[in-house]
Order: C-alpha cells, then structure tokens, then sequence
C-alpha cells in the first residue's frame, strides 16, 4: 500500500490539530486569573482524553470515507483457483457450555464440508466438562461418519492458559498444516469465508494473518441486541477506518482469524514476563502481542473488513460483559511493559497504547470530574472582590459561556458524530437499511441506543475506573469460563453489584446540588445513570424484553431478518444436545463404554504427579461410591490416572 | 544411489600441495582430511535423501491414520521457542546509544583491501 503513509500523516494531523484547537478553548477559559496547579492538572487531563476521543472520531470519518469512495480495503491478490493447502480449525475451549461448543463445530463443518480438520483443544479444569466433551466428541464423530477429521485433546493443566493451549496444538500437530483458524466458543464463521480466507493465504504469501472481524449475532436479552445493533451498525465505518489506516500493520482479535502456522510457529512463542501478576508472568491478551511479533518478523497482518460469514456471540447482560472487561483489562494493562519492547513496529504499538488507553481512560475521565468539581466548588467558595494596592475593587466579570458551549458542542459531535456518520453509511446501501428493518427503524434504534448508551456509560466508567485501580494495587484475576446463554439476572445480584454505583452516584448528586448548584445541570446526564444502574442492568438483561423490541422492529440486524444458516443450525443443534454435563464424570466410574473411551482418550497423557497415598485413598473412596465429597482436583486426579482406571475394569 | 558415490582421490593425490610428502606427519596417516571431508560429504548427501523420503509433505497424512477411539492424529513434535521481549528502558536507550556511538566510527571507515595472502 504505497499512499498509506499519507494516510496517516494525514490522521495525525487532524487528531493533533483538533485537540490542538480543544486545548487552547480551554486554556483560554481557565487562564482569565491566571494558572492554578489544579487548573493545570484540568488542563493536562481534558488534552490526553480529548486526544483520545478525536482519534476515535476521526477513525470513523476515515472509515466513513473510505466506505463511500468504495475504497478496497484489502489490497491482496484474490484466490487463485482451488486450495491444496491444508487448515486445521482449532477451538480452544475452558470450561464451557458443551452443547453449545459441539453444536458450532457441527454447524461450521456442516458449511465447510470435509475440506478442513477440526481440532477441540480442551483445557477444562472442571471434570464434569471434561467426560462430557469426550461423549459429545464422540457421538459427533459417530453421527459425521470416521472420515471426519475432528479431533479432540485435553490438557491435564492448563499452561498459558488460551495462548499456551494453542501452542500445545502447534507443538504437536502444527507442522501437519499450512494454516490454522482460530475460534471461540461462541464464534461460527461460514464455509465460503474460510475458503475465501485460505484462498487469500494461498495467493499472497507475504500474509501471516488475516482478521475477519466477527459480527455479534444470536442473543436475545435487550443488553445484547443493542450491543448487536452497535456492532451492525457502527462497527463497519470504525474497522473499516481501521483496516483503511493500518494496512498490513494489522492487528489479531484472537479469533476469527486465519493464521500462517509456519510464520506464527517462528515468531509467536510467548515469553513469560519478569515479575508476579497482574503484569508479570504468563501474557493473558495474547492476540495483540501475537500479532506485534507477527510484523517483527516481517510478516504481514491484514484485516478483511468486507469479508463477511465471520460471527460471535456477545455477553448476554451487563454484568457478564463487564466480567469480561475485567480479564481483558488486565490483559491490556499487561501490555504497558510490553509497547517499549525492542523491534515492535510503531503501529503494534500504538495497537497495544490504544487496548491501554481504551481502559486507563476511565480512571482519567474520573479523575477530569472530580479535579473540575473541585474546582467549580472553591471558586465559588472564594470572595467575589479583589483589590488594588490596599483598596477594594469590585471584579469585572467575564462570561466564558460561548467557549464552554463551543467545547460542550465539539465534545458531542465527538461523541455522537461516529454514529451519525455510521447511519449515513447504512442507509446509503438500500438493501442494509432493509436488513436492519428500514430506515425509520434505524433511526429510533440508533436514537435509544445513544440513551442507553449514554447511560451505561458513566458505570462502565467507574467500573473500569475500579479495575485499573485494583489491578495497580496489584489485584489479579483468573480466568475464568464466561456465561454465554441468555437469563434474567436476579433483581438481588443487580442490587447487590451495582449498590455502590448508586451510592457514588447519589452522593455526588448531594455535593454537587449543595456546592455547585449552578452547574448542577451539566452533570445530570452522568449522574442519571448512576442513579439507574441497578435498574438498567437488570432491565436490559430480560431476554422478554429483547424479544418483544424485536416484534416491534427495534434494534434489527440482518442476522434477525434475513436468518443466518449457520447461526440458526447451531441453535437447532444447541437445543437438540442430551444434557450431559451434570455429573459426567461419574459416568467413568459406572459406564465400562465411558470409561474405556475416556482410557482411549488418555492415552499417552502422564500419570497424575500427587501423594501415591492420597490417590490410593481416593480410589477407595470411588470404589465405596463415596464420591459426594471430591473435589474437582480430587476428580481431575482420579480422571488422570490411567493406571487405577484400567484397574477398575 | 550411483551418483552418491564419493569419489575418492586418490591416495597420496593431496600431498603433492605440500611437497614430497617424505617424513611429514601427514604421509604416515592412512587418510588425510581430505578424505574425510570427502565421506562427511557423502554421509550428509545420504541423510539428506533419506530425510527427502522422510518429509512431512511426501506422507503427512500417514499421521492421520488413526483408530477410531483416538482423539488426535499422531503427534509431529517440534517446539515453539519463547520470543525475547525486551523493553526499552532508559539505561539501555543509553547503552545502545553509546554502543552506537563507538561503533559507528569503525563502520564508516572505507574498507580496506588488502591483497596479501594470509
């Protein structure tokens, strides 16, 4: 991509202009009587986050552009006739829902037909989850046929946990295959997009990944249909901002991904990072680091945009999403000791600062708040007088009203222009606006999802806020398996995860009401929301709720209009599974054909390193059927132990 | 395997480089380092037709004949070395400056010919 310096050049200019022409508004109002230290500070802080939203803003101006000059945002050579290349589909799984992993391995082989080997690479911990997956694995196998390459593979311990479980597949079985494509537990993608991918890996050598950002689909509780409109509706113009400034400086997303094995066996091993948790040891945000050592080894990593066919599911309420923020915060803020690290190119690092800044944000728009409260409170608190020499002089006073409208003006374009722009995009393509329900439906979806928006937005606030706090105190998280299937949360747990926000929410309305009454207008929209969190969260999470908005043509995506065929028959698949996950692992003590299976499965796995004693002891216990008390590890041990299973029999 | 054949010189062919050869350590050897080399070349051509017939390419897919109650095809072991990642950090901004700094001057310096046999 020769003009892509330009490009950038370009985007650095008007980013830097903007907030350039912010920042001297600003200072213009604060400097009448001079700098304080804290005025600085305010100063200091509205240049970093307005710099931070312009960038977001002109990103979307730049998509926006280039969506309507039908610029190809993936200059590679096309596929070449058919493939010989050989892909392995990996989906890596922890602990998940398993009705719901083996009906997407279904659902996409059933669209890829036999030209692709699945592997599920199992690292789940709990031993139910365990034997369930071997007994979906092999009802799979038998209702495929054996000439269908699907495998399965359990790790005894978890070891780099996602990262660490895909190297295991490289290691193992990586030198088998030309390419590998990544996929969550919740992502589908299409037969004609994986060929479509590999056809491109196959034509353009160079390429050492390929991105297919992922369309969110398949939820029905409110929270999640909005977040699904959002990703319909203003993802395009924001990837395709993206795709149109980075080129081949791209990024990796973690899955939904075609991935050269070669180039990411050379240079994508993941060191452990110097020091303890949360940001030493094992790297948890893996893909963006993948990615960067992608580019430092000289391989080119590009997003297609336009690609289509590529899916994921999101969290169905508030909470779960804000659960998955927490891992990936960490995840991010790991990365501060990583964007220094010698020979990255500089857009992996500003890849990496803006995953950082994309958390750290939070706790600053917190900080700009409070400082600005503060300030409004003393200015009011000082005397109204000045004096020349020993005389008192009444002040002149000077009204900055026009300066702080012009910035409250500019910061809402900044905010909400994106969105506009991303509608205009839409309804310039008839056949999108009529898979999004017409263009009056577009419109009021968009004007209540800026509402709701508006109003997570100042608890997402705090909530991040919290997270990078927690996590600069140096408080890790694990882990752990998301929640992926649609319920009501219980009015209790919303009461009892968002009564702080409600708190700060209304002892802020009581400072601000008591001390800076004349502002006190400004920050209602904020405040609304804390006021309302507990309500929101547990409104949004009804899945009734979500349906009913979707009888009434709000927040439609083609995946609900048109029907999605892959979607629809992982559902069906999903909703036909034997419900085999409670107590499974029970199976390998009773059922001879589960345990032999389970045998069959272990082969070659070692022998569990624990206390001869402690195993001998437990063996008893499963013998006796004693087995209500044991752990998981208790399990994991019995499961693992090749030796006193074949005993059993 | 005609063609793999060494081709040895023969005896006594490589000690007319260094004279007669008469009361020299080299004389009284019954192979010299020639000859060795010449069989070290012959061993690796061997291998390297053998490792030909090995490739993962020619028969990849010996390894997916598998039993039917076995979760993987056969395992090809290779590792994936952990990537350095070393940050930049002011003392060794400095020290790469100052290695810069020394170094520098040696490589610009136009590069000397010198015709003499070593």
């Amino acid at each position: 991509m020769p003009d892509i310096e330009p490009r950038r050049w370009l985007y650095l200019y008007l980013v830097l202009a903007s907030t350039v022409a912010a920042v001297t508004q600003m200072a213009g109002v604060l400097q009448v009587d001079g700098f304080t230290a804290r005025e600085i500070g305010i100063l200091v802080l509205f240049a970093i986050l307005f710099a931070w939203i312009t960038s977001s803003f002109w990103l979307a101006v730049f998509g926006a552009y280039a969506r309507f000059a039908k610029i190809n945002l993936l200059p590679l050579k096309p596929p070449a006739g058919a493939s010989v290349a050989r892909t392995a589909i990996l989906m890596p799984v922890y602990n998940e829902d398993v009705a719901q992993v083996f009906s997407g391995v279904r659902a996409v082989r059933e669209s890829t037909g036999a030209d692709f080997d699945f592997y599920i690479l199992s690292d789940s911990t709990n031993p139910a989850n365990w034997v369930a997956e071997e007994l979906a694995w092999q009802k799979l196998k038998g209702e495929l046929g054996k000439e269908a390459r699907i495998y399965y593979r359990h790790r005894a311990k978890n070891t780099g946990r996602k990262a660490g479980n895909i190297q295991d597949f490289c290691e193992n079985w990586g030198q088998l295959y030309d390419y590998m494509v990544i996929l969550d537990a919740d992502s589908l993608m299409t037969g004609k997009t994986l060929a479509q991918l590999v056809g491109l890996m196959d034509a353009n050598p160079r390429a050492g990944l390929i991105q297919a950002p992922a369309q969110l689909v398949g939820r029905n509780s409110l929270f999640a249909r909005i977040q699904q409109f959002s990703s319909s509706v203003y993802g395009p113009i924001h990837i395709a901002g993206l795709a149109y400034l980075q080129g081949p400086d791209g990024n990796y997303w973690g899955h939904n991904a075609i991935i050269r094995v070669q180039a990411f066996m050379q240079h994508c091993g993941l060191p452990r990072l110097p020091g303890k948790a949360p940001f030493g040891g094992e790297i948890m945000s893996h893909d963006f680091i993948e990615a960067a050592l992608l580019r430092r080894g000289g391989w080119d990593v590009w997003m297609a945009p336009d690609i289509g066919g590529s899916f994921e599911e999101p969290p169905p309420t508030f909470m779960d999403y804000l659960i998955r923020d927490r891992r990936w915060c960490q995840g991010n803020l790991q990365h501060l000791s990583i964007v220094f690290a010698q020979g990255l190119k500089l857009p992996s690092r500003l890849h990496l600062a803006m995953g950082i800044m994309s958390y750290v944000s939070s706790p600053l728009w917190l900080l700009l708040l409070i400082v600005s409260a503060i300030d409004m409170v003393s200015f009011r608190a000082s005397l109204p007088a000045g004096f020349v020499g020993l005389h008192p002089s009444l002040p002149l006073s000077v009204s900055h009203a026009a300066e702080l409208v012009v910035l409250v003006l500019a910061t809402v374009v900044l905010l909400y222009g994106p969105k506009l722009l991303a509608v205009a995009a839409l309804l310039e393509s008839p056949e999108a606006t009529r898979a999004h329900g017409g263009t009056g439906a577009v419109v009021l979806s968009m004007i209540w999802e800026s509402l709701f928006s508006t109003l997570m937005a100042p608890i997402v606030m705090l909530q991040h806020s919290w997270y990078v706090v927690s996590i600069a105190m140096g408080m890790a998280t694990g882990w752990n398996a998301q929640t992926r299937t649609d319920r009501v949360l219980p009015v209790n747990l919303a009461a009892r995860k968002f009564a702080a926000h409600t708190l700060v929410g209304v002892a802020a309305t009581f400072v601000l009401w008591r001390y800076a009454n004349e502002s006190f207008n400004w920050f209602v929209p904020l405040l609304a929301g804390l006021w309302l969190a507990i309500p929101l969260v547990f409104v949004s999470s009804s899945p009734l709720l979500g349906l009913a908005t979707r009888k009434d043509g709000m927040f439609l995506v083609p995946s609900e209009t048109r029907g999605l065929k892959v979607l629809r028959r992982a559902h069906a698949l999903a909703g036909n599974q034997e419900e085999l996950q409670d107590e499974a692992q029970q199976l390998v003590l009773d059922d001879v054909g589960v345990r032999d299976l389970h045998l069959a499965l272990l082969a070659g796995a070692p022998a569990p390193f624990c206390d001869p004693a402690r195993l001998g002891s437990l063996w008893a216990r499963a013998a006796r059927r004693e087995t209500a008390a044991f752990s998981r590890e208790d399990w994991n041990l019995l499961l693992s132990d090749s030796e006193g299973l074949k005993a059993l029999a | 395997m005609e063609k793999l054949r060494p081709q040895f010189p023969p005896r006594g062919f490589y000690r007319g480089s260094r004279g007669s050869g008469e009361g020299t350590r080299a004389s009284k050897m019954h192979w010299t380092i020639h000859d060795f080399a010449a069989l070290s070349r012959f061993n690796l051509t061997i291998e390297g037709a053998l490792c030909l017939d090995w490739q993962m390419d020619s028969e990849s897919r010996a390894f997916f004949e598998v039993g039917p109650e076995v979760g993987t095809p056969l395992p090809c072991p290779r590792p994936m070395i952990a990537q350095p990642i070393i940050v930049w950090t002011p003392v060794r901004i400095a020290g790469a400056l100052f290695t810069s700094l020394v170094s520098v001057p040696r490589q610009l310096v136009p590069a000397a010919i010198t015709r003499r046999r070593a």
